[in-house]
């Protein structure tokens, strides 16, 4: 068959009847999208027999119908915006402290030593167990708010830096103080770029964590955000809404993790491929 | 030519003072002229707890002389400290004894004068071969960027890498990327370039390619290198002399010159004063506790 003609490289393109596709599509994407699609309709089919009525287990119909009249009206982006505020501010405020606070641990021993056991205790807690204490001592505005979300968030930052710098390959560290590297420079060579794959994949499950926070932090004393609009929904029994909600939350968190995926590969061009 | 060479090479079977006794302990005019020189050197390794139970004698009376330009090797049972040697001259490790110094000098610490290439490529992999090669010259900061780049081409061209400047280090091969990192040991020009087994991960006939190549490159740019390697036949074909460690503590028992003349070539390793040098050198590691061994054969 046309295995024994592919030894050769085609040097000039045999002439073929219709234009070779550019790019076939991923067995990944066809997989994926089998697989929500059956989801989709085993679930529309359940809801239509009606086992249980419409205001418990609404169809995908009935949710798209809520997100319809969701965004029919100004109050989303109201509640869009205040999710998406603390939900960006807790991250950036999680990255800008976990960050550099993660690689400085990884990098001095001693300073491990001495916050090892503080975050230990704070990583094996249940962070959100923290939501009261924090509305006792911030109140329950924004600030209480997106302190939750940048407990949930450090941890994963912090915890990955850390490892990001302590698995540096000890052979390229030699080979950097062999050639003479001042600490600043071995730091600056060495352990920021030998720590991005880990650093990155602590941000991407920093989003996940933080989209927790946002969602726990909205069901007290919130006066706008996605959250809050579940919980509301809930009580009225707005099922579709709730899903609406859950949809919101779950794009958000799949946007974010693939940008952040794309950012990964980016810096892992060098990694070789498997 | 080079069979001319091959022929009119007598192997000499001279070799330093069997016993371990220092060759060159005659005072320091002699010393002054060489470019590393180890006397009576004495390498511990102390574990944190302080006993003195848990004193490693790695390195105990080891003598070595080397002038500019000499390319020395070092063989010796696995153990026996030639990596702690290696890494003293280094500068990694203090020495407990006897005098190691550089050009007259003692060792501080690791420094530019010295670069060491390891058995492991240890590339950094998120770096450009080309980004490899000139990271040595990046931290010394005394050399313009392009003009590092234009040197790492250049050195690129002399390992056989013309055109994989801009690959990763995992597009390449083990062999490939051994020589890359040879590249980056050459690029800060050192005055004295060391070598822990660097080709022993390497398959036999790219090692013996490699050989070769890090002959012409040290010819090329006129380095002088200690060479550690398990080896014999690797030592007899690089070296001007081997030099043979005992069973730890590690001294050198026996220095053993090699007379063949350079350039070498690959037919060298077929040759019969080849493999008769070969057999001294492993008679003298392996039958090393007798320390007539060395003149017995000849
Ligand atoms: N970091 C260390 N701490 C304590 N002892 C060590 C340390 N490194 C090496 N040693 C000991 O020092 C001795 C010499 O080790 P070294 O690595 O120099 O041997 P080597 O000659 O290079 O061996 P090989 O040929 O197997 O590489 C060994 O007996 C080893 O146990
Ligand atoms: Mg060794």
């Amino acid at each position: 068959m046309a295995t024994t003609t592919q030894t050769r490289p085609p040097a000039a393109p045999v002439p073929s009847t219709r234009p070779r596709p550019r790019r076939r599509l991923h067995p990944k994407y066809v997989y994926g999208t089998v697989a929500v699609v059956v989801v989709l309709v085993v679930w529309q089919v359940v809801a239509a027999l009606r086992i249980k009525p419409a205001i418990v287990l609404p169809g995908p119909f009935d949710v798209a119908k809520a997100f319809g009249q969701l965004f029919s009206t100004d109050a989303i982006w109201a509640d869009l915006a205040t999710s998406g505020k603390e939900l960006m501010y807790g991250l950036i405020l999680a990255t800008v402290i976990g960050l550099p606070l993660g690689l400085l641990i990884g990098w001095y021993r001693r300073l491990s030593y001495l916050l090892s056991p503080l975050i230990t205790f704070l990583y094996a807690t249940p962070r959100i167990a923290l939501t009261p204490l924090l509305i006792i001592w911030l109140g329950i505005g924004d600030s209480s708010k997106i302190a939750i979300v940048f407990l949930m968030a450090v941890f994963p930052i912090l915890i990955n830096s850390v490892s990001g710098v302590q698995n540096l390959d000890p052979a390229v560290l030699r080979v950097a103080s062999c050639f003479g590297a001042g600490h600043l420079q071995i730091f600056r060579t060495i352990a920021l770029p030998g720590s991005v794959p880990f650093i990155v994949s602590g941000l991407r499950l920093a989003v996940g964590q933080a989209l927790i926070g946002v969602f726990v932090a909205e069901l007290s004393g919130a006066t706008h955000g996605v959250g809050m609009l579940m919980n509301t929904a809930g009580q009225q029994f707005q099922t579709s809404v709730v899903f609406a909600g859950l949809f919101i939350f779950a794009i958000t968190g799949v946007v974010l993790t693939g940008l952040l995926r794309r950012v990964e590969q980016h810096y892992a061009a060098w990694r070789p491929q498997n | 030519m080079r069979k001319q060479t091959l022929e009119g090479a007598q192997p000499a079977r001279r070799s330093s003072d069997p016993t371990g006794s220092p060759p060159v302990a005659d005072g320091p005019a002699a010393a002054s002229t060489a470019h590393l020189s180890a006397r009576n050197v004495r390498i511990e390794y102390r574990a944190p707890s302080e006993s003195a139970s848990d004193v490693t004698l790695a390195v105990d009376n080891a003598n070595l002389e080397l002038q500019r330009s000499d390319f020395v090797c070092i063989v010796g049972p696995s153990g026996c400290g030639k990596t702690t040697f290696l890494n003293a001259v280094a500068g990694f490790l203090p020495i407990q004894g006897g005098n190691l110094e550089l050009d007259g000098r003692d060792i501080p610490g690791p420094g530019p004068d010295r670069a060491m290439v390891f058995q492991q490529a240890s590339l950094l992999p998120w770096r450009k071969v080309i980004d490899n090669v000139t990271y040595g010259l990046e931290l010394g900061r005394t050399m313009k960027k392009a003009q590092a780049r234009e040197r790492a081409r250049e050195l690129l061209d002399l390992v056989g890498l013309s055109g994989f400047g801009d690959r990763y280090p995992a597009q390449l091969s083990g062999g490939m990327q051994q020589r890359v990192n040879l590249a980056r040991a050459l690029a800060v020009e050192p005055e004295l370039l060391l070598l822990d087994e660097p080709f022993a991960s390497i398959d036999a006939q790219t090692r013996e390619t490699m050989q070769a190549e890090l002959l012409r490159v040290c010819a090329a740019r006129d380095v002088t290198a200690l060479f550690v390697t398990h080896d014999i036949t690797e030592a007899a074909f690089l070296a001007d002399r081997v030099c043979v460690f005992s069973p730890r503590p590690g001294h050198i028992v026996r220095e053993v010159v090699v007379p063949f003349d350079r350039p070498r070539d690959q037919r060298l390793r077929r040759s019969p004063e080849f493999l008769a040098l070969v057999d001294e050198i492993a008679e003298t590691l392996y039958g090393g506790t007798d320390p007539t061994a060395g003149e017995v054969i000849h």
